[in-house]
C-alpha cells in the first residue's frame, strides 16, 4: 500500500513596508518560527494590492494567500488600509462565488506585533494544510 | 542583462540552515545570472569589495543581495552600485535571514525557501529601471514635541546650531517631571535649578518659540518639508519644520491599576512621587516604621507591565535613605525583588544605604491593608521561605514608568509606531536608536523607553545632533518610488484621482489625462492598484515586477 | 553653517569611538581618529552576538567601520597613540605616534600569504580571541579588521625584536608590501576638541583562586566564551572544549564587580545580560545542554531586557541566588559548590564548563592618557564626568564617551557618543564665536 504523501500548502502573504512587513522582521530577530511554505511578497501599503495579484497567485498554485497591513486608523498612508479592506471584502465575495472562499485572508499588524503575525500565518496555514490533507 | 547574485551567510546565522553554497551554484545555471557567490559577511570590506569588483568586471547592471532584512545597511549596498556608476535603484535586496533562516529550523526546506525568494528577487530586478532621485531643500527648522529634559536639551543644540526651533508642550510649565525633584541623583542637584537653568538659556536665544500649553493638531508634509499646526493659547499656528524631535516623556504609574495596593484609600499608602512633592511636609510619629517597595507597575505580566522601569530601584533607595536621615531611630524595611543599582555610584549607594541601617528583604508583596495601628504588608520572603505579616506608620510604593498618555495621539498624527508597551518604536535598537520608521522623526528620553535624568539628557542632545546632521546640508534626497501615469493608456477615468488619500493626482482637462504631482505623491501604490487601465504605476513596484515575484514564489521546481 | 575647516580628534575606535566620528564627521567636521589596535572595532566585534535581540554583532558594526574608512571626513590611524598634549587657544596640541605595520597600507592587498609563510605560524597567542587560539608574527587581527591590512608584531616577530629571521613573508609577498624599514611617524596637530572613547578591560579573576581560573581546565572568562562562540574565534563559532563539546555550562555571574575585595564596589552593568545572552545562546546550540547560572540580582533593566531573562529562563537555563564558594576537579568533570539561598540547601553541581561573568574595569591606558591629558578620573580610575553633562571631563573641550566614563551596554554607548559629539558640536561653535 501507498505511503500516503503529507502535503504542505504555499501562502504568498502581502505585507506593508510599515507595520506586517516590521513586523514580520522583528519576528526573524526574536527567532521565533514559522512554516517555510509561508512567503511574503513587501509593498509599501496594503492598498497597492490590486486584487488581480490575488487572482495571480491562486491560478499560479498558491493554496492561500493574504493580504496584511496597518491597524484601520494607523496606515502610515493614512487611508490606505480602508481601501485595502474594502477591496478585499469585495473580493472574498467573488471568490466565494468560485468554491474560493477560504483561500484569501486579511489580517492586520502592526510593527512591534511580530508575535500576532507568527500566530496569524501559523494559523492559516494550519487550516489550509488540513483541508488539503482531507482532514 | 547581466545579473549579480550575492548571497550571505551571515557568519552562521544564515549558514546554519540554508545552504548558501549551493543556492549560489543552483543560480549559476541561469542564463541571466552572469556571477553568483557567497561570502561570510558581504557587509564587511572584503565582502563589500567582493562586490564592487564584480561589478566592474562582468558589467553587471543588475545586483541581488540575498542577506539580512533590507531595512538594515541602508544605503550601504546602494552606495557600492553608484561606486561603479550604476544606478543604486537596480539593486535588490532579499531577506534570508530575518525571513528564513532565523524563522525556519530545516535545512532542506528552508533552503528551498530562500531560493523562491532569492529567485523572486531575480524576476523583479529584471523589471527594474534606473530611477532618480529627487534633490529638495529642507528647512533647517526643527520641531521638539515635550518641555521636559530631554526636549529641553534637544532644543538648546539645536538652536544653538542655528536652527529654528519650536518647542511645544502641553502643560503651562516647562521641565517635565524633573522640575518636581528636589534632588537628582546622582549629582544630588536640585531639579528646578538644573530646568530653571536650561530654560533661561533657552528662552534668552532668539531662534526658539516656546509654545507651552499647546499641542500638536495636524502634520503633513515629508521630510525636510513638515507643515505642523500647533493649537496655542493664543490660537492656531501653522510652522515648517524640517524634521522632528519626539520628547514626550512618560507617564508616572498609576497604582490604581492595582487595586490590592491599597493606594488611595489611606494617607499612610504614598508613591515615591508623593514623597517627593511632600517633602518637608512629611510628618511621621516618633520611631516611624517606614516599608518601602520596589517594582510598582513594573515586571508585572498581571497588568501588562512586564518591562523593567530601570529608575525605580534607585528611586527606592533615595525614599529610604530621605526618611532615615531625617528619622535617624526610624525602622524602614524595603522590599525587592531584584536590586537593580546599576547606574554610576548605584552600587555604593545601595550599600551605603545598608550601613546606615536600612533593612533589605527579598520579598513579593501580595496585600497591602490599611489598619487602625499600622498598615500591613502581606507578603512572602523569598529568601527565608516563609510568609509575613508586618505593620507599618508609612508604605512607600517607588512606582515605575508607564508610557506617555499621548503617545497613541502622537503616533497617529507623525505615523510612527509604538513598542509593544506603548512606548515609541526605534528603528533599529543598537544601530539607529533615535530614528523612527519615517525619515526626519526622531525620538528622545523616556518617551521611548524608561531612562534616567542623565540618560534622557544624553538621549536628547544625541537625537537632536542626529536630526542636526540630516539638515545642515540644506538639501535632502526624496524616494523616487512616486506614482507616474502613462498618458497613452490613460482613459480619463478619474478613479485614481478619486482614490487618492494625499491629493497628488490632478486631471487635464484639455488632454483629458491625469498626471501626478510628484512632491505631494506618498508613493503608496493605491492609484495603481485602483485604475482598470493599468495606466498609473508606481515606480519600483509595478505590475509587472510584483506579478512576477509572485510567480517566481510559486514556481514549480 | 560651515563647519568645513574644524577638527576634532577622537581617541578610541570602538563602537563608542565610532559613533562620535561618524555624527561629527556627517556635520562636516574633520575628524582624526586614533586607535591603539591594529582595528577598530574594540570590544563590540569580539561579541559573537548581542543582547538582548540576538543579533549578529559583526554585522551590526561591520558596516559603520566600513564607513568609518570610507568617510571622506575621517582619518583613521590605527597602531597609534598619543604622547603629548598641550592647550592652545580654545583647542589643543597633540602629538601623535602612529607605529610601525612594517606593512605598506598602500601595497597590502590583504591576501594572507605572508601569514601562512611565518615561520612563527600558528605559534602566538591571539590577543583578538582572548590568547586562545593562535596566530603568526604578521597577521590580520580578524577577518572584518578595519584597516583590512596585515601587521608585523614587533615583539613577537623574530626579526624585529632579535634581527634573526629568513623573513619567508617577504618572499611570500607579491606586491613588496612589507618593509622592516618602517619608522612610523610621529606628528602634532592641532584639535578644536577632543573625544575620548577609551573602552575597557575585563577583570582577570586569576586571583580568585577558589574559582579555578588558570588552574582548572573548562573555566573561562565571559570574554573568552565569546570568542569560543564566534564564527571567527578560535573554534569556528562551535562549543569545544579540548575539541569536545561540552553539555553542562555553569555561569558565574558578579565576577570582580560589586566586590570590594577584587577592588571594585560597582557593578559591571553588562554581565547580567550578557550571561542570559550566553545561557540562550547555548540552549540553542548545544543539543540538550544543561544551564545552571549564578546570581545576587539579575540586573535586566533595559529595553525588552526583562522580557529576555524571562526567556531565557523559559528555555531551561536554571537561575540559582548565590555565588559559588569554590569550583573544584571532580571526576572527569568540574563541581561548583554553592549555597543556594532561595532553598537554603548547600549544592554541589557537576558541570563541564564553567563560564566566569568577568567584570569590566577601566583600561590602564586610560590612566596614562589622562595623565597626559590632566583629566580627572574616579577612584576606581573611570573619567570623571558633569552629572548634567555627561561627557564632559574637567577639561573644557575635551568630552569623554562609552565605558571610558563607566560601565554601560551598547544602547547606552552609542546614546553617549551621539551626546559627547553634540556637546563637542557645541563647544567648537563658541570657540570661534560663531
Amino acid at each position: 500500500m501507498e505511503q500516503k504523501i503529507e502535503k504542505n500548502p504555499e501562502i504568498v502573504g502581502f505585507a506593508c513596508s510599515f507595520c506586517t512587513f516590521k513586523a514580520s522582521e522583528m519576528a526573524g530577530s526574536l527567532r521565533m518560527k514559522y512554516p517555510e511554505g509561508v512567503k511574503l511578497i513587501q509593498v509599501p501599503c496594503s492598498s497597492r494590492v490590486d486584487p488581480a495579484f490575488v487572482i495571480k497567485a491562486i491560478f499560479e498554485g498558491a493554496d492561500g494567500v493574504f493580504v496584511a497591513g496597518c491597524h484601520p486608523g494607523d496606515c502610515h498612508f493614512i487611508k490606505g488600509n480602508y481601501f485595502t479592506r474594502r477591496k478585499i471584502a469585495a473580493l472574498k465575495e467573488e471568490l466565494e462565488a468560485f468554491g474560493m472562499k477560504d483561500k484569501l485572508r486579511l489580517f492586520w499588524v502592526s510593527a512591534a506585533e511580530a508575535r500576532r503575525f507568527v500566530e496569524k500565518v501559523t494559523e492559516m496555514y494550519n487550516d489550509i494544510k488540513e483541508k488539503k490533507n482531507g482532514r | 542583462m547581466k545579473t549579480g547574485i550575492f548571497i550571505c551567510h551571515c557568519g552562521h546565522n544564515i549558514k546554519h540552515t540554508v545552504d548558501v553554497a549551493g543556492l549560489s551554484e543552483y543560480f549559476r545555471k541561469y542564463p541571466q545570472v552572469t556571477v553568483s557567490e557567497d561570502y561570510p559577511f558581504l557587509c564587511s570590506e572584503p565582502g563589500q569589495n567582493m562586490i564592487t569588483d564584480s561589478i566592474e568586471k562582468h558589467g553587471l547592471d543588475r545586483v541581488i543581495v540575498a542577506s539580512c532584512a533590507p531595512s538594515l545597511h541602508g544605503e550601504l549596498f546602494k552606495d557600492l552600485l553608484r561606486k561603479k556608476d550604476v544606478n543604486p535603484f537596480l539593486l535588490r535586496r532579499v531577506s534570508i535571514r530575518e525571513h528564513c533562516s532565523w524563522v525556519g529550523d530545516d535545512m532542506e526546506e528552508n533552503t528551498e525557501k530562500a531560493k523562491r525568494l532569492i529567485l523572486s528577487g531575480l524576476y523583479g530586478a529584471a523589471h527594474f529601471i534606473p530611477l532618480e532621485e529627487k534633490q529638495v531643500d529642507v528647512n533647517k527648522s526643527a520641531l521638539v514635541l515635550g518641555g521636559g529634559v530631554s526636549g529641553l536639551s534637544a532644543a538648546l543644540f539645536l538652536s544653538k546650531m542655528d536652527m529654528q526651533v519650536y518647542l511645544v508642550e502641553e502643560t503651562p510649565e516647562l521641565g517635565g517631571r524633573v522640575r518636581e525633584l528636589k534632588s537628582v541623583w546622582p549629582s544630588r542637584k536640585n531639579g528646578a535649578d538644573i530646568i530653571a537653568e536650561m530654560e533661561n538659556e533657552l528662552k534668552a536665544r532668539d531662534n526658539v518659540a516656546i509654545f507651552t500649553s499647546s499641542k500638536l493638531t495636524n502634520f503633513e508634509g515629508f521630510f525636510g518639508n513638515y507643515q505642523a499646526t500647533i493649537d496655542t493659547p493664543n490660537g492656531e499656528k501653522k510652522v515648517m519644520a524640517g524634521g522632528v524631535v519626539v520628547a514626550i516623556g512618560f507617564t508616572p504609574f498609576d497604582p490604581d491599576i492595582k487595586p490590592e495596593l491599597g493606594y488611595g484609600r489611606d494617607p499612610r499608602i504614598v508613591t515615591t512621587l508623593d514623597l517627593e512633592r511632600m517633602a518637608d511636609a512629611l510628618k511621621l510619629p516618633d520611631k516611624p516604621r517606614v516599608a518601602v517597595l520596589h517594582c510598582i507597575g513594573s515586571r508585572d505580566e498581571q497588568i501588562g507591565r512586564p518591562y523593567c522601569s530601570r529608575i525605580c530601584c534607585i528611586n527606592a533607595l533615595r525614599a529610604a535613605e530621605g526618611i532615615k536621615e531625617r528619622y535617624p531611630d526610624s525602622y524602614v524595611e524595603s522590599f525587592y525583588m531584584d536590586m537593580r543599582a546599576h547606574p554610576r555610584g548605584g552600587e555604593e549607594f545601595f550599600e551605603d544605604t545598608q550601613e546606615k541601617g536600612v533593612l533589605f528583604t527579598r520579598a513579593n508583596i501580595a496585600e497591602i491593608i490599611p489598619e487602625p495601628e499600622g498598615v500591613v504588608l502581606h507578603g512572602e520572603d523569598t529568601l527565608l521561605d516563609e510568609v509575613f505579616e508586618r505593620g507599618f506608620d508609612l508604605v512607600v510604593l517607588s512606582i515605575g514608568m508607564s508610557s506617555p498618555a499621548t503617545s497613541r495621539d502622537i503616533a497617529s498624527l507623525l505615523k510612527i509606531s509604538l513598542d509593544k508597551d506603548k512606548f515609541f518604536l526605534e528603528a533599529h535598537i543598537k544601530l539607529r536608536p533615535f530614528d523612527t520608521a519615517v525619515k526626519g522623526i526622531f525620538i528622545a528620553g523616556s518617551c521611548s523607553g524608561p531612562k534616567d535624568v542623565e540618560e534622557s539628557i544624553s538621549h536628547g542632545r544625541a537625537s537632536a545632533l542626529k536630526l542636526y546632521g540630516f539638515l545642515n546640508l540644506g538639501y535632502a534626497f526624496v524616494d523616487p518610488f512616486i506614482s507616474i501615469v502613462d498618458p497613452k493608456r490613460c482613459s480619463g477615468c478619474r478613479m485614481c484621482e478619486q482614490a487618492c488619500v494625499a491629493k497628488a493626482i490632478k486631471f487635464d482637462e484639455d488632454k483629458h489625462v491625469v498626471h501626478v504631482e510628484e512632491a505631494a505623491c506618498m508613493g503608496c501604490g493605491l492609484c495603481n492598484a485602483t485604475c482598470p487601465s493599468s495606466a498609473i504605476s508606481l515606480k519600483g513596484y509595478v505590475d509587472t515586477i510584483i506579478g512576477d515575484e509572485i510567480s517566481a514564489l510559486l514556481e514549480a521546481m | 553653517m560651515d563647519n568645513s575647516g574644524k577638527n576634532v580628534l577622537v581617541v578610541g575606535g570602538g563602537i563608542g569611538g565610532i559613533t562620535a566620528a561618524l555624527e561629527l564627521a556627517s556635520c562636516g567636521i574633520n575628524v582624526s581618529m586614533v586607535e591603539s589596535g591594529p582595528s577598530i572595532g574594540g570590544r563590540m566585534i569580539q561579541l559573537d552576538k548581542t543582547f538582548p535581540t540576538l543579533d549578529c554583532s559583526t554585522c551590526t558594526l561591520s558596516p559603520k567601520m566600513v564607513e568609518v574608512s570610507l568617510n571622506h571626513n575621517i582619518d583613521l590611524m590605527s597602531v597609534s597613540q598619543i604622547t603629548h598634549m598641550a592647550r592652545k587657544g580654545p583647542g589643543f596640541l597633540v602629538g601623535i605616534k602612529k607605529n610601525p605595520r612594517y606593512v605598506d597600507p598602500k601595497k597590502c592587498t590583504a591576501c594572507g600569504t605572508c601569514s601562512e609563510a611565518c615561520v612563527m605560524k600558528d605559534r602566538i597567542p591571539h590577543e583578538f580571541n582572548m590568547m586562545l587560539g593562535k596566530r603568526a608574527a604578521i597577521y590580520m587581527p580578524f577577518p572584518q579588521a578595519i584597516p583590512q591590512k596585515y601587521l608585523v608584531d614587533p615583539e613577537r616577530c623574530l626579526f624585529v625584536s632579535r634581527g634573526k629571521c629568513k623573513k619567508a613573508c617577504m618572499d611570500a609577498c607579491e606586491t613588496g608590501a612589507i618593509d622592516f624599514e618602517d619608522k612610523g611617524e610621529e606628528l602634532e596637530a592641532y584639535f578644536d576638541s577632543i573625544v575620548l572613547a577609551p573602552g575597557f578591560d575585563v577583570y582577570d579573576p586569576t586571583e580568585k583562586q577558589e574559582l579555578g581560573y588558570g588552574t582548572l581546565p573548562g573555566v573561562v572568562t565571559g570574554l573568552e566564551f565569546e570568542r569560543i562562540c564566534s564564527v571567527t574565534g578560535p573554534t569556528g563559532g562551535d562549543i569545544l572544549l579540548n575539541g569536545k563539546e561540552p553539555k553542562r555550562f555553569y555561569f558565574i555571574q558578579c565576577v570582580g564587580s560589586r566586590d570590594r575585595q577584587s577592588g571594585a564596589r560597582y557593578c559591571s552593568r553588562v554581565c547580567c545580560m550578557y550571561t542570559a545572552k550566553h545561557a540562550s545562546i547555548v540552549k540553542d546550540r548545544v543539543k540538550d545542554a544543561e544551564v545552571y547560572v549564578s546570581y545576587i540580582d539579575v540586573r535586566a533593566y533595559g529595553k525588552g531586557y526583562d522580557e529576555f531573562y524571562k526567556t531565557t529562563q523559559e528555555n531551561g537555563a536554571l537561575y540559582i541566588r548565590g555565588i559559588p564558594g569554590e569550583v573544584v576537579e571532580g571526576d572527569g568533570c568540574l563541581v561548583v559548590r554553592v549555597e543556594d539561598m532561595l532553598t537554603g540547601e548547600m549544592r554541589e553541581i557537576e558541570t563541564d564548563m564553567v563560564v566566569l561573568a568577568t567584570g569590566v574595569r577601566p583600561r590602564k591606558a586610560t590612566a596614562e592618557l589622562c595623565d597626559v591629558l590632566s583629566i580627572e578620573c574616579d577612584d576606581y580610575g573611570f573619567i570623571k564626568v558633569d552629572a548634567v553633562a555627561p561627557s564632559q571631563t574637567n577639561v573644557d573641550g575635551i568630552f569623554v564617551c562609552g565605558m571610558g566614563s563607566g560601565p554601560k551596554d551598547v544602547p547606552d554607548t552609542v546614546a553617549s557618543g551621539g551626546e559627547a559629539a553634540s556637546r563637542c558640536m557645541e563647544y567648537i561653535v563658541k570657540g570661534t564665536g560663531s
